[in-house]
């Protein structure tokens, strides 16, 4: 009892102080608050795979924005306000994942959307602007109260005593009454941006401040899929809760897509992508819920996991646009790779990462998913129709993915004058905070393969990818290793 | 000025070892696929070809991204397909209809640049290759794994790439074994271009032959005074062939014109009604996100309903 509270007291304790340091000794500010994240790790018990790793993936995010957070904030807002709500909200968010208990679980999900509501209402709140408002309120109603509704339900069939003693995963819950079964669904679909309730997220995520919104996107949407990933737990009718799940994913992965490929604010992009992919990942559930197959939550935790990380980067790298360029329209960018080229080229190894190149999690996430859903191809349509949607998803990102990759990379774009690069210069050093958390999405397999083979995880398909995986670093790094050497000899040949 | 281009510079080399690293892997993987019979490592092999095609999109830019978009949606659909037959015949004429697609989809396209095909070519068909011998071996086909032998080939055609190997002899004969494949790899790509500029320059020679001719014979005809001889006749019906020849070429080449026109105009429609359908959904989402009594309606109906469900079902 006592060793639990210590890791969370600990690392709130070093965070807390982090955070009061900052302003002040802005870099031992800076490291205390990423030991204290650190720290939380030892919450990890890896009784759950779900939870483990997303909480694995909530502490590395909270390490990157630690840093890149007080930077932005100083830039935009001119103080470092931001910084202790964005640090509450990732430990709140770490702290529901990590609930043993469903009162536990409520409480910090109550918390992380007060939170949410606050960081989508800062720039009101900094700055006085109505539109930020307007997005919160709209997050309030479509978001908040429908996943309180329904987390109050399950509250109300647990009771309290239960809610206080048994372990959430060992809960007696009974959704059995098909009315009660949907509410709760959609009360968490709403949280993951699902159809009918996801209009609110791309108001929401393009409005908050760019850290704030690859929080939001990155692991608050996440939220949403695990409260569905627990109801498995509970007594349901599996078929109407899964097809009520594929139903409405179905419909976001393709809508969500067509959107994020038709957008021409790069913030707005990212949001709608988010629908799309929550809704791909929210539909890998569904078919688990009608297989009881290990293997499509094996999928959903990867991919889950896989698009924490890129929308993290993703939306890094749009703050710093903003903050470079003041602009966000696609059409007036185009020239980032002249002025910061090592954003560019991590924002493109992410975009790959996310499409399925080795040895990143996203190629991980993508064979699992198709390999899960050519495993049951032959039995029912259901399947053939996931395929073809999941295919779509794919075809779609490629272009949404193309269309933002044009803020980088485009040739006739109008290159900034020296003055306007000297004056970003201050900006620029946000660049490696983007390029770590590209990196991570390529270490996290490391990291994963590791607690595979302490025995920590289960994890089969991995170890049949482990060769294909080893093969592909040892071929990353030679052919790296080629290139940086030719390069220095093509480098002295010139300066001889 | 000098900083910028350097960086550029500098983007692009990054981008170019992407593309080298992810060919180099598709091999890798494949072929290890392929040695140990293992379908994860295949799967994984196609997935990273997947990536490819991906990344080309990304070089290319917006206006052949829909093109790259449909060809990863066509090549995921037929190759998941595969999975639904165990017959060696369907997954063949699968494997065939994927590259055939692959295919015809970059020779349409004006804005491809030849190298970048080069590569996707290549892993294309070394893909669709490797896979049917893996398949063919599991059915019982033992024949079938020589072609494993094509990997190698592929193989070289990048090592032909490098300056320091190209003079090794070993290499120039695989060179030379690949570079034969690729010819006829370009070959079946250009025959549809090559086609349509010979009809066009043939029609038009044909019908400039005749007309010299018949000039000729007119000329020669005034200058002999022979107004009587058949000749005229024969000229005459000579040309008549020629005409005919003329609107068979002219009707083949207005076919092959209209099939590119279908294709692009296709391809335009396809985006301008998916474009349409996104603004009406916009639309109505945006009436249902101001609709201020819409809102308060969804509100209070979930609190009542929750309500309900709360004092009929639960504490009953």
């Amino acid at each position: 009892m006592y060793s639990s509270l210590a890791t969370i007291a600990v690392p709130l304790a070093f965070i807390f102080a982090g955070s009061v340091l900052t302003p002040r000794f802005r870099v031992y500010g800076i490291v205390i608050r990423v030991i204290g994240f650190a720290l939380f790790s030892l919450n990890i018990s890896f009784s759950d795979l779900f939870s483990s790793l997303i909480l694995l993936t909530c502490i590395i995010v909270g390490v990157v924005i630690s840093g890149y957070s007080v930077k932005y904030s100083i830039l935009k807002y001119g103080n470092t306000n931001l910084v202790p709500l964005l640090d509450l909200f990732v430990v709140s968010m770490i702290l529901v994942f990590a609930s043993q208990y469903l009162i536990e679980f409520i409480t910090f999900w109550l918390l992380t959307e007060l939170l949410g509501f606050f960081l989508i209402a800062y720039d009101y709140m900094a700055r006085g602007d109505v539109v930020a408002l307007y997005a919160a309120v709209k997050y309030l109603l479509f978001s908040m109260i429908p996943t309180d509704i329904a987390l109050f339900i399950i509250l109300a069939l647990v009771g309290f005593e239960e809610a206080f003693t048994v372990p959430i995963r060992e809960t007696f819950v009974n959704l059995t009454n098909p009315a009660i079964l949907i509410m709760v669904i959609v009360g968490f679909f709403s949280k993951a941006a699902i159809f009918p309730l996801h209009f609110w997220l791309p108001d929401a995520h393009s409005i908050a401040p760019a850290p704030a919104s690859a929080l939001l996107s990155g692991l608050m949407v996440k939220m949403g899929i695990y409260g569905l990933y627990l109801i498995s737990f509970y007594r349901i009718d599996t078929s109407l809760a899964a097809y009520t799940m594929l139903f409405s994913g179905f419909l976001t992965v393709v809508y969500g897509a067509l959107q994020a490929s038709l957008q021409r604010d790069i913030k707005r992009l990212l949001a709608y992508s988010t629908t799309s992919n929550t809704a791909l990942i929210t539909a890998a559930l569904a078919l688990y819920f009608l297989t009881m197959d290990r293997v499509f939550v094996e999928a959903t935790i990867l991919y889950t996991v896989a698009h924490s990380f890129y929308k993290v980067t993703m939306f890094l790298d749009s703050g710093l646009i903003e903050l470079v360029t003041h602009e966000r329209y696609i059409e007036r960018l185009g020239y980032m790779s002249k002025v910061v080229p090592l954003e560019s080229i991590a924002i493109l190894s992410t975009i790959l990462a996310i499409l399925g190149m080795p040895p990143s999690t996203g190629f991980i996430a993508k064979v699992f998913l198709f390999t899960a859903i050519s495993k049951y191809l032959a039995k029912s349509w259901v399947y053939l129709a996931m395929l073809v949607i999941a295919s779509i998803k794919v075809a779609l990102s490629i272009i949404y993915n193309v269309v933002y990759l044009k803020s980088h990379y485009r040739g006739d774009a109008k290159v900034p004058s020296i003055e306007d690069i000297e004056r970003s210069k201050s900006v620029l050093s946000l660049q490696h905070y983007v390029l770590a958390s590209s990196l991570s999405i390529y270490l996290f397999v490391a990291a994963l393969l590791v607690i595979k083979y302490t025995g920590y995880i289960e994890l089969e398909l991995l170890r049949k990818m482990f060769t294909t995986l080893l093969i592909s670093t040892i071929l990353f790094i030679v052919l790296g290793a080629t290139m940086y050497t030719m390069t220095k000899g093509l480098s002295k040949e010139r300066s001889a | 000025m000098k900083e910028q281009k350097l960086s550029e510079q500098y983007v692009n080399s990054v981008r170019n070892f992407f593309y080298v690293f992810i060919l180099l892997s598709i091999i890798a993987t494949t072929t290890y696929g392929i040695i140990t019979k293992d379908i994860v490592s295949l799967e994984g092999g196609f997935k990273i070809a997947i990536v490819l095609v991906a990344l080309n999109a990304v070089i290319q830019g917006i206006q052949t991204a829909v093109v790259f978009a449909a060809t990863v949606f066509t090549l995921l659909i037929l190759f998941y397909s595969t999975h639904l037959s165990y017959s060696v015949a369907t997954n063949l004429i699968m494997y065939i209809v994927t590259y055939t697609s692959i295919l015809i989809m970059y020779s349409t396209n004006p804005n491809v640049n030849e190298r970048k095909i080069k590569y996707v070519e290549v892993g294309a068909l070394y893909y669709v290759i490797a896979s049917f011998a893996w398949t063919t071996t599991e059915e019982g086909m033992h024949w079938m794994p020589a072609v494993i032998a094509i990997p190698f080939a592929a193989f070289a055609m990048f090592l032909s790439y490098s300056k320091t190997l190209r003079n090794k002899g070993i290499v120039s004969y695989l060179m030379s074994v690949t570079s034969s494949i690729q010819s006829k790899i370009n070959a079946l790509v250009e025959l549809y271009i090559k086609s349509k500029c010979v009809a066009t320059s043939g029609r038009t020679r044909v019908f400039m032959t005749i007309e010299i001719l018949s000039n000729k014979v007119r000329s020669l005809k005034h200058y002999i005074g022979f107004e009587r001889i058949d000749l005229d006749r024969k000229v005459g019906a000579l040309s008549e062939v020629g005409g005919c020849l003329d609107t068979q070429l002219y009707k083949f080449i207005s076919v092959m014109n209209s099939t590119t026109k279908f294709f692009t105009e296709l391809e335009h429609r396809m985006t301008e009604k998916l474009r349409r359908i996104s603004l009406a959904i916009e639309k109505l989402q945006y009436a249902m996100e101001h609709n201020f009594t819409l809102l308060l309606l969804l509100v209070s109906m979930f609190v009542l309903t929750a309500l309900l469900i709360y004092i009929v079902v639960i504490s009953s």
